[in-house]
């Protein structure tokens, strides 16, 4: 299914003061996926099927030394999803190479 | 087209509750109705849905999908769901927007949100919503509605109460079924809001 149902020539709906501040607001916040997941309350993010107990055991060190290090609250889901997103990295580098 | 916009920096008051309700109830009284998401979330699929879903989570896209709803003649509403704490998205969604409704619950915080945003945007109307339906909370929380009456005569809605089945509209896989207490909960606020975009038509012909 497509993501919008709407088509059409665009021509101005809103005044372009009020849509350049909203258009800063809106855009995603790809820098910290973490930090967007966490305050959403952990929304969209899964976290489904066994964990071996050492790597559980590993990431909840990681929590609790960034927690340490950064002076700022960090969850397991951040923990994860950075670790991921370097994986993704790594994986795109490798493959671009 | 007309636009209806559920907006308010307060989170967790009922806006995209409330948004998924009316357009499920303006399309089950015959009027064709859209959800419109702005916030980063993910967008639900409209599969066994009656109403349509559209993106509208950049300003590029919002400003399309308008005007080209604004291209056709049609007796349609796009519900608009503002998400939490942007003012400046709050902003631009009241000026594109036939009625503005601020919803919130009974408590201090969303009380002291909805009465600062009431005053910035003068033809807004507050929507309590998910309030108590026992007797005693009633009476307690009777003093949050006495205020802003007395600060915005005639701009406070009737309460809406909490119906839990609504929950099912922002799953991820809605698998069409609304049970009876929201589908009333639905059609009695549509009823409301379709009262409010007449009248404000009404309000647009006098002027």
């Amino acid at each position: 299914m497509p993501a919008s149902k709407t088509g059409g020539s665009l021509k101005s709906v809103f005044e372009p003061a009020k849509a350049e501040a909203a258009d800063a607001v809106m855009q995603p916040d790809q820098s910290q996926p973490a930090g967007r997941n966490r305050r959403a309350g952990g929304r969209g993010v899964r976290v489904s099927g066994y964990l071996p107990a050492e790597i559980d055991e590993a990431l909840r060190d990681e929590v609790i030394r960034r927690t340490v290090a950064e002076h700022r609250s960090v969850s397991f889901n951040d923990v994860l999803c950075s670790i991921l997103s370097d994986w993704l990295r790594r994986k795109e580098a490798h493959e671009n190479c | 087209m007309k636009i209806v916009s559920f907006l308010g920096k307060k989170g967790g008051v009922g806006k995209t509750t409330n948004a998924h309700a009316t357009a499920h109830g303006l399309s089950m009284t015959g009027i064709p109705a859209a959800y419109v998401l702005t916030d980063q979330r993910d967008l639900l699929s409209d599969e066994n849905r009656v109403y349509t879903i559209i993106d509208g989570r950049t300003v590029p896209q919002l400003e399309r999908a308008i005007a080209s709803a604004r291209q056709r003649e049609s007796n349609g509403v796009f519900v608009i769901d503002g998400g939490g704490n942007r003012g400046v998205v709050d902003d631009l969604l009241a000026s594109v927007s036939n009625v503005v409704i601020l919803p919130f619950a009974a408590d201090d915080d969303s009380v002291t949100v909805v009465n600062e945003e009431m005053a910035h945007f003068p033809a807004a109307w507050a929507l309590p919503t998910n309030w108590p339906t026992n007797s005693k909370a009633q009476t307690v929380d009777a003093g949050y509605l006495e205020k802003l009456e007395a600060n915005y005569p005639g701009r406070l809605l009737p309460f809406s109460p909490t119906v839990h089945s609504l929950r099912d509209f922002v799953l991820a896989q809605f698998n069409g079924s609304v049970l009876p207490p929201a589908q009333r909960y639905c059609r009695v606020l549509a009823r409301l809001i379709a009262d409010l975009l007449d009248s404000e038509r009404a309000g647009d012909k006098a002027a």
